[in-house]
């Protein structure tokens, strides 16, 4: 698995402007409704999901990175995107710290695989300091693009 | 200093996704040990949610559970306990 698999580049948010964790959610959806990942009847179900998934305990894992997800039969494939935050979003997080990565994960409730799969690679990448740091940094889509093809080809991460 | 090392097999369909991860890592938390989860080379420290999800430990894997400390026994007990219960999740 890689983010080439499962990341919709035009969903790549490099400026999230929400201040709050809902904001965060709405951004991001509209991101992935944007981007063709979601369709627009669904958006509201899919919000929905990912808010009452959030309230069984909060996906900020901690170190200012958060991955909200759902499982949802609205999509047929594994779909995400990448939100940065360059102020910070108050997440719930277990270590109480603000969140400034996020990646959003919507995926078909049949295939649990698939999501491990996708937070293996993006939490392995994630415990790359420079990886992390390079991501807090990005000032365009762009530089996320970039940044995530270098993943992609082994430039960060835990092996 | 006590350390005690069990092996531990992944019990539920999902594997050691995010809100399990969470739940190991709040009851790690509970106690003064040092507490690592290996699978295979990797290893993860049981207070970090991002290391346990870098694991991608899925539903039969098999898992190394070292605890290092005055209060191993008891956290071994409480994690294994965990591991027993399937995180209250589906099979």
């Amino acid at each position: 698995m890689k983010f080439s698999d499962f990341i919709l580049l035009d969903a790549i948010n490099h400026e999230i402007k929400a201040a709050n964790k809902a904001g965060v959610i709405d951004e991001m959806a509209q991101s992935l409704l944007d981007a063709g990942g979601i369709k627009k009847a669904d958006k509201d179900a899919v919000i929905k999901s990912i808010v009452k998934r959030e309230e069984l305990g909060s996906t900020g894992i901690g170190r200012g990175i958060a991955v909200p997800h759902t499982k949802h039969s609205c999509v047929e494939r594994l779909v995400g995107c990448v939100g940065v935050s360059h102020e910070g979003v108050d997440f719930d997080s277990l270590d109480c710290e603000k969140v400034f990565l996020f990646f959003m994960l919507i995926s078909p409730p049949d295939k649990p695989s698939e999501h491990l799969r996708a937070l293996e690679y993006i939490t392995r990448q994630l415990k790359d300091d420079a990886f992390c740091r390079f991501l807090k940094q990005s000032k365009t889509k762009a530089d996320i693009i970039t940044l995530l093809e270098e993943a992609d080809n082994n430039l960060f991460g835990s092996k | 200093m006590k350390k005690l090392l069990r092996s531990l097999v992944v019990p539920n369909r999902q594997g050691i996704h995010a809100r399990v991860a969470t739940m190991l890592v709040k009851k790690v938390m509970e106690f003064r040990s040092a507490v690592s989860f290996a699978k295979g080379r990797n290893t993860a420290d049981g207070r970090s949610v991002l290391d346990l999800l870098s694991l991608g430990a899925a539903q039969g894997d098999q898992l190394s559970l070292e605890v290092c400390g005055d209060d191993a026994a008891v956290c071994a007990d409480a994690l294994s306990l965990l591991f027993e219960q399937r995180f209250d999740e589906e099979a």
